[in-house]
């Protein structure tokens, strides 16, 4: 480069930043290194661009770091407020208590009210007797699926302690105990079957004094569209 | 307290007589060139420590013990002159020694990054700021030079840039650097944060 270095010089080809650059030949950067050292002026020029240096890479240090840092979580975070999530949640909180407010209102409260209106309404009612142990073929009756209840008349041969009923078709069975029956030797057992899908039902209703229990007597229910 | 302004006869004679505030100055101001000049160098940070302590002791003792200087106005290239010479004899001992020359120099962050005293919190917000007022180009430039400690030629090569653009770029930028710490802290303070970074200096000079 040939220089004569002196301030005017170092300006003019911007030494300073050559030298913080790295740009300077070794004989360059001796020479104007002798030159830097009494100069006040080119000591601040080269103090200000090493400066800048030292905090553009701090810059850029804090930038990578915060890209590669995720956010440290505290134990209490889930209680932070998100107005977002909470909004979406609360919305379809919302809208499921809509829909089943819904559907009890559209569905299930009509349908109760018919149910109870056919208790409150009188009607004729079919008694179908159940058969005790012959050795024959049990009986078979025949109703309308739209019939609420049935009543089965049975004989019983002496008391029992307990008394419990099966009603089982191809797919729907219900079974359960009967309160105790305190009544005289033929008695009257009501069932609803308002819900039975029409099929083939074998009714049976069992006594029982121990262990064991025995059947009282059996029917066919053949419940019609 | 006197405005600095270059060496000369009476600064030396003080500085040999021992006069505190002189001695302050001197050991402020060189050692912000000496850091310069051995991060120039790539000298690892524990070794720039010792070759710093080293050159401000010579010069002192040359100038108490021995023949002093004979040109006061050029004393700022006497103690490079200085340094140079415990530089190289730091690097012939690690030489003979053997050991720097197996393994190189240690140097955690090249150039920079080393000098924590440059690096403040505002001036982080202020160098953020004129970086993100620049083209994307020149700071991906900036960040390969400073960041990643790229070669020219890997940097010339990617971003497809002459040598000479690189410079004229840290020139922009560093001007604007410092505009925007002039506007912040007026001019004088901000030319003496830059100049010295140090408190002493700047009782000194302001």
């Amino acid at each position: 480069m040939g220089w004569t270095m002196d301030h005017e010089t170092a300006t003019r080809l911007q030494t300073c930043e050559r030298y913080v650059l790295g740009q300077l030949s070794r004989d360059e950067r001796n020479e104007f290194e002798d030159h830097l050292a009494d100069c006040v002026h080119c000591m601040a020029d080269v103090s200000a661009a090493d400066a800048f240096a030292a905090n553009v890479n701090a810059v850029f240090l804090d930038r990578s770091l915060a890209r590669e840092l995720p956010t440290k979580r505290r134990w209490f975070d889930f209680m932070r407020f998100r107005p977002a999530p909470a909004l979406a949640l609360s919305g379809v909180l919302n809208l499921a208590l809509l829909l089943s407010v819904g559907y009890a209102v559209m569905r299930v409260i009509p349908a109760l009210q018919t149910r109870l209106a056919t208790h409150e309404i009188p009607a004729f009612a079919a008694v179908y007797r159940l058969s005790g142990n012959t050795r024959g073929p049990a009986p078979v009756f025949t109703v309308k699926s739209s019939t609420a209840y049935a009543i089965f008349r049975f004989d019983r041969p002496y008391p029992y302690q307990s008394y419990s009923y099966v009603l089982a078709g191809r797919r729907t069975q219900r079974a359960g105990d009967l309160p105790p029956y305190s009544g005289g030797e033929t008695g009257n057992l009501i069932l609803p079957i308002a819900d039975l899908e029409p099929g083939e039902y074998r009714v049976r209703l069992d006594g029982s004094n121990g262990a064991k229990a025995e059947q009282i007597g059996t029917c066919i229910l053949r419940v019609e569209p | 307290m006197f405005e600095f302004q270059s060496f000369d006869a009476e600064y030396v004679r003080r500085l040999t007589d021992g006069d505190p505030s002189t001695e302050a100055h001197f050991v402020a101001y060189f050692e912000k060139f000496l850091s310069i000049k051995l991060r120039a160098r790539r000298i690892p940070p524990p070794a720039a420590d010792d070759v710093r302590q080293e050159t401000l002791f010579r010069v002192l003792k040359t100038l108490r013990q021995g023949s002093g200087v004979s040109q006061p106005e050029r004393f700022g290239a006497f103690v490079n002159t200085v340094c140079n010479n415990v530089l190289f004899e730091f690097e012939h001992r690690h030489f003979r020694d053997g050991t720097p020359d197996s393994e190189p120099p240690d140097i955690a962050d090249g150039r920079i990054g080393i000098d924590t005293m440059l690096i403040m919190e505002e001036r982080k917000r202020l160098v953020g700021k004129v970086l993100d007022e620049l083209p994307q180009k020149d700071r991906e430039i900036l960040r390969l030079v400073f960041f990643e400690d790229a070669g020219r030629k890997q940097i010339s090569s990617e971003m497809n840039i002459d040598p000479e653009y690189l410079r004229v770029l840290l020139h922009r930028a560093k001007a604007k650097f410092q505009a925007a710490y002039v506007r912040r802290h007026g001019l004088w303070k901000a030319q003496a944060m830059f100049f010295l970074c140090n408190e002493t200096l700047m009782r000194f000079t302001i």
